[in-house]
C-alpha cells in the first residue's frame, strides 16, 4: 500500500494492469495469497471466503489508485507499454515478459507482495511448467525403442540439458546455475523462482474454461463494487460443478 | 427467346442460392436450435449430449442487465445513424449537386472514409483516446490543461458514435447524390421562375421526390446500427468501460467468443435478427405511409 501512495504522489501509475483484457495474473496471486496453496488449490462448490478476500482486494487497489486511469478500456499490451516507458511501477505478468523489458538494468523481478492477513507464505508462486516431453505408448511397448526412448528423454532432461534449453529465460524445469552475461534484471527473476517457498498451478488449470472466463469477466465490475466476488466466483463454480457432472 | 425457356435462368440462379443455403440459411437455423440448448462446445461432438434448455436462455435476456444497455444503445445508434449519417449526406448532397466545378473532387473526399478498414478507424480512434499520450491529450495538455480520460463512463458511448457515424457519412452521401441526379433540372427552373428559393426548393421538390431514396437509407442506417460491431469492438472491446458501451453485436461476440457461452451468443443473435426485422419492416411502413 505504501509503494502504492507513493508512486501515485510521485505522479507514476503504480500498477500496469487493464482490467478489461488481462487481469488474470492478479486474480491468481490475489486468490493464492489470500487462501493459502491449500485452499487456492481446491474446486470447491461455493465461494470460500478466502477467494472472495482474494478478489475483493481488486476493488481496494483500485480505490486506492493503483490502476492506470483507463484501466477499463486498454488492453494488455498498452499497460505493458507503460511500464516499459517507465510511466507505471510494477507488473505482474509470466516469466516471458522478462525478454521484452530493455531496461534490464533498472528494472527487478520481486516477490509478490502479498496482502494483509494472507495464508500463503511469502514466495508463493503461480506457475507450473505445462510442456515437456513425451514416451508414446507404441515406443514403450516396442521393446527395440524403448531404451532408446528413455535415454532421449534423460538426455534432454538432465540438469545440463535443462540449463541448454532454460538459457537465462523464464523458468527453468529444475535448479540451475547463471550463465555468463545475464543481466541483472535476469539474474533477481532467477534468484525469485530458486526461492519460491510454493508452485501452484493457476484456476484455469482446475476449472472449467467456461466457468473461468466468469470470473475473468467479472473482475471489472467487482473492482468498482457493482458486483460481489462472491456472486461472481459463485456463478463460476456452479457453472464449473454443471460442466464436472456432464 | 431466352426468357421463353426458363432452365437458362435456374442454371445461373441456383448456383447463388445453393451457396447461401449452406453458409446462411442453414447455419441460421442451426442457431436457433443452438439457442435451446446448452452447448458445452462449438459444436455437438460424437459422444457428447447437450442438455435441452426449452426457453432459458430467452428467459435470461430478459433479467440480462448487459441485453438491456445493449439495446438501449442499438436504438440509440439508430437514431444518431439516421440524424447524422442520413441527415448530413443529404446535406451535403444537396449542396455538392449544386454545384458545378468541383462535384467529383468532393465525391471522393467524402466517400474517402468507407473506404478506409472500420477496424484500421476504430484503432486509430483509441490512439486519440488514449489517457497517456493519446493526440486529444496531448493538445489539451499543450494548452495546459488537464488529460481527460476520453472512454470514462460518462463519455464512452459518445466518443464510439462519432467515428462510427463519421466513417459512413460518405455511404449516404453518394447513394442520395446519385438520386437527386434522378430529379429533373427543369422542375427546379420552374420553381425559380415562379419564385421558389433554393432553400424552399429543397422542402418542397427535393424531399417529396427523394423520398423512396431516403426511405432506402434510413433502412439500412437503422439495420446496419443493429448490427455494428467492428468499430466499437475495436475501440472498446467488452462493451468497456464497464459494459456501458455493448451493442447488440459486441455483446452477442463477447458472449459466445470471449465467454465461450455459444448458447446464450446464439440466443442474442437470434433476438438480433428479429429486431432487425421488426425495424425494418416500421421504417418501410412509416416510409410507404407518407407516399
Amino acid at each position: 500500500m505504501t509503494a502504492i501512495e507513493t508512486f501515485k504522489e510521485n505522479g507514476i501509475i503504480p500498477i500496469a494492469c487493464s482490467l478489461n483484457n488481462v487481469p488474470h495474473y492478479w486474480v491468481e496471486f490475489l486468490m493464492l495469497y489470500a487462501a493459502g496453496p491449500d485452499g487456492y488449490t481446491e474446486v470447491p462448490q461455493t465461494a470460500p471466503a478466502d477467494w472472495v478476500k482474494g478478489l475483493e482486494t481488486f476493488k481496494t487497489l483500485r480505490d486506492l489508485g493503483a490502476f492506470p486511469e483507463d484501466t477499463d478500456t486498454v488492453d494488455d499490451a498498452y499497460v505493458g507499454q507503460l511500464f516499459k516507458d517507465k510511466k507505471a511501477a510494477m507488473q505482474l505478468d509470466g516469466s516471458w515478459y522478462l525478454g521484452g523489458v530493455t531496461a534490464t538494468d533498472t528494472t527487478v523481478v520481486i516477490p509478490f507482495p502479498g496482502i494483509e492477513g494472507q495464508k500463503a507464505e511469502a514466495g508463493a508462486m503461480v506457475g507450473g511448467i505445462s510442456s515437456g516431453f513425451y514416451i508414446t505408448k507404441k515406443a514403450w511397448d516396442d521393446p527395440d525403442k524403448r531404451d532408446a526412448a528413455v535415454k532421449f528423454v534423460m538426455a534432454h532432461t538432465n540438469k545440463d540439458a535443462v540449463q541448454k534449453y532454460w538459457n537465462g529465460n523464464g523458468q527453468a524445469a529444475c535448479a540451475v546455475e547463471p550463465i555468463d552475461g545475464m543481466s541483472p534484471l535476469a539474474i533477481s527473476g532467477l534468484d525469485y523462482s530458486s526461492a519460491a517457498t510454493s508452485i501452484s498451478a493457476p484456476t484455469d488449470a482446475r476449472i472449467d474454461p467456461e466457468a473461468y472466463k466468469v470470473i475473468i469477466g467479472g473482475i471489472v465490475g467487482i473492482s468498482t463494487g457493482a458486483t460481489s466476488a462472491e456472486d461472481v466466483i459463485n456463478e463460476a463454480l456452479t457453472l464449473n460443478a454443471e460442466r464436472q457432472a456432464q | 427467346m431466352l426468357y421463353k425457356k426458363k432452365w437458362p435462368l435456374l442454371v445461373f440462379l441456383v448456383p447463388g442460392i445453393l451457396f447461401m443455403l449452406v453458409f446462411l440459411y442453414i447455419p441460421f437455423l442451426n442457431n436457433i436450435k443452438n439457442s435451446f440448448y446448452d452447448m458445452t462446445g462449438i459444436v455437438e461432438l460424437p459422444g457428447m449430449n447437450w442438455k435441452f434448455l426449452g426457453l432459458d436462455n430467452y428467459k435470461k435476456m430478459l433479467s440480462d442487465v448487459n441485453v438491456r444497455i445493449a439495446i438501449l444503445n442499438s436504438v440509440k445508434m439508430m437514431v444518431l445513424t439516421v440524424v447524422f449519417e442520413v441527415g448530413i449526406g443529404f446535406v451535403l448532397a444537396v449542396m455538392v449537386s449544386n454545384i458545378k466545378k468541383g462535384q467529383q473532387f468532393f465525391r471522393t473526399v467524402y466517400f474517402f472514409p468507407i473506404v478506409i478498414s472500420a477496424t484500421a478507424i476504430g484503432l486509430m480512434f483509441k490512439l486519440f483516446y488514449n489517457y497517456n499520450g493519446g493526440m486529444l491529450n496531448q493538445i489539451l495538455e499543450a494548452f495546459g490543461k488537464e488529460p481527460v480520460n476520453w472512454l470514462k463512463p460518462e463519455l464512452a458511448l459518445l466518443m464510439v458514435c462519432v467515428p462510427t457515424l463519421w466513417s459512413y457519412v460518405g455511404f449516404y452521401f453518394v447513394i442520395l447524390l446519385t438520386g437527386l441526379s434522378d430529379i429533373s433540372d427543369d422542375i427546379y427552373e420552374a420553381a425559380s421562375i415562379d419564385g421558389c428559393t433554393k432553400f424552399k426548393q429543397v422542402f418542397y421538390i427535393t424531399l417529396p421526390m427523394m423520398k423512396t431514396v431516403i426511405g432506402t437509407c434510413v433502412t439500412l442506417a437503422v439495420t446496419g446500427a443493429l448490427k455494428v460491431f467492428d468499430l466499437p469492438w475495436v475501440m472498446v472491446p467488452n462493451g468497456a468501460p464497464q459494459g456501458l458501451t455493448h451493442f447488440m453485436g459486441t455483446y452477442m461476440y463477447q458472449t459466445a467468443f470471449a465467454m465461450n457461452n455459444y448458447d446464450y451468443g446464439s440466443t442474442i443473435a437470434v433476438v438480433i435478427v428479429i429486431l432487425g426485422i421488426v425495424v425494418a419492416k416500421a421504417v418501410d411502413f412509416i416510409t410507404k405511409e407518407r407516399s
